[in-house]
């Protein structure tokens, strides 16, 4: 009884999975005759194979060379005494980059940057900036602390 | 890589056998590198991310219970990671905006990575572009679970494993994916390949 109410329902998600082919047997049973009966989903399986049968599955190609290199480059990383003469790990990398980020927005607030093409409003705007770089600086380390709750809930 | 073979290696590793690790490294590294070139759409960041993976992976491998697969944890670590990078990319785009609020800016040349070159993108031609953009459109969680799912050909259960989700939410957020897709994509089905 149960299973033939079932089996008249349409379930969307159900489709999209029974494509993966990521049902359990008896889930993937009951869509297959649900399909038998059910036009609507007969034509929506048939557009969802149409979309991602044509999204094709890549892995960038990375070749043996390129591979050895990067596991080289990973175990160089963690022996501690080699650790100073290569690139910093991304953590320092992207630290940097907030840096850099501040740094140029500072650059093109010098008065050589030729402000007069600037509106008026760019220019209070930029000045706000400039008061608030300590502000910019903790609203990043902000995020972060917000990703890292996200990050808690996730997990 | 099977249990058991894994489980030899972590010992060894854990005994100090850096050519354990750096053979760790080398088997899972086409697949950690491929999964964050496809969340951050260029190699530069993508490498860097796999790195750090593998950095903290190494790093926590004495309190590694073998509990969960190493690639399960890599993949976990690689999401995460890129999570955190798109998350720095919004703001900075965001203070790009700010700085820019009287002009008039297209925002996907904005997201683009001005560093990725042609030769970084892992599809070509104007039909990649277009799935790059498209896949722009994704919120990071459903990219992570549709990269998953379509490319990695991991299971719905073993995804919700990787990001710590319930099954159902994983199953939602693929549904929302696929939509987004689609809409974005109407006009380009059959010619993407
Ligand atoms: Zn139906």
């Amino acid at each position: 009884m149960n299973d033939q109410r079932q089996a008249l329902s349409c379930q969307p998600q159900q489709l999209l999975l029974y494509y993966y082919a990521d049902l359990e047997a008896e889930d993937h049973r009951q869509v297959e005759q649900h399909l038998q009966s059910c036009t609507v989903c007969r034509a929506e399986l048939s557009e969802l194979q149409k979309l991602l049968d044509a999204v094709p599955v890549l892995t960038p190609e990375l070749s043996s060379v390129e591979l050895d290199r990067f596991s080289a480059r990973v175990v160089e990383q963690v022996q501690p005494q080699r650790r100073w003469f290569v690139r910093p790990a991304l953590g320092l990398a992207l630290a940097g980059a907030s840096v850099l980020l501040i740094t140029l927005n500072l650059h093109t607030l010098l008065p050589e940057s030729a402000p007069e093409h600037k509106s008026p409003l760019t220019m209070t705007v930029d000045q706000d900036v400039l008061l608030n770089l300590d502000l910019l600086q903790n609203l990043e380390l902000l995020e972060d602390l917000e990703l890292m709750q996200q990050l808690e809930r996730l997990g | 890589m099977d249990a058991a073979t894994e489980k030899i290696i972590l010992d060894r590793i854990c005994d100090g056998d850096e050519a354990s690790f750096e053979a760790l490294v080398r088997a899972h590294s086409a697949r950690v590198i491929g999964l964050a070139w496809r969340m951050v759409g260029n190699r530069e960041d993508a490498e860097d991310i796999a790195q750090e993976a593998f950095i903290r992976l190494h790093r926590s491998l004495a309190s590694f219970r073998g509990d969960s697969s190493i690639s399960t944890w890599l993949y976990r670590t690689v999401t995460r990671l890129t999570i955190d990078h798109h998350r720095r990319q919004k703001l900075k785009r965001k203070i790009f905006f700010f700085r820019h609020a009287d002009a008039e800016y297209d925002p996907y040349e904005l997201a683009a990575d001005p560093a990725a070159s042609p030769g970084d993108q892992y599809l070509a031609g104007e039909a990649g572009h277009r799935l790059s953009r498209a896949v722009e459109k994704l919120s990071v969680q459903q990219r992570a679970v549709f990269n998953l799912r379509h490319h990695e050909d991991l299971p719905l259960k073993e995804i919700a494993a990787v990001l710590k989700l319930e099954e159902g939410t994983v199953k939602s957020h693929l549904h929302r994916a696929v939509c987004i897709l689609r809409k974005e994509l109407k006009d380009l089905q059959g010619g993407l390949t």
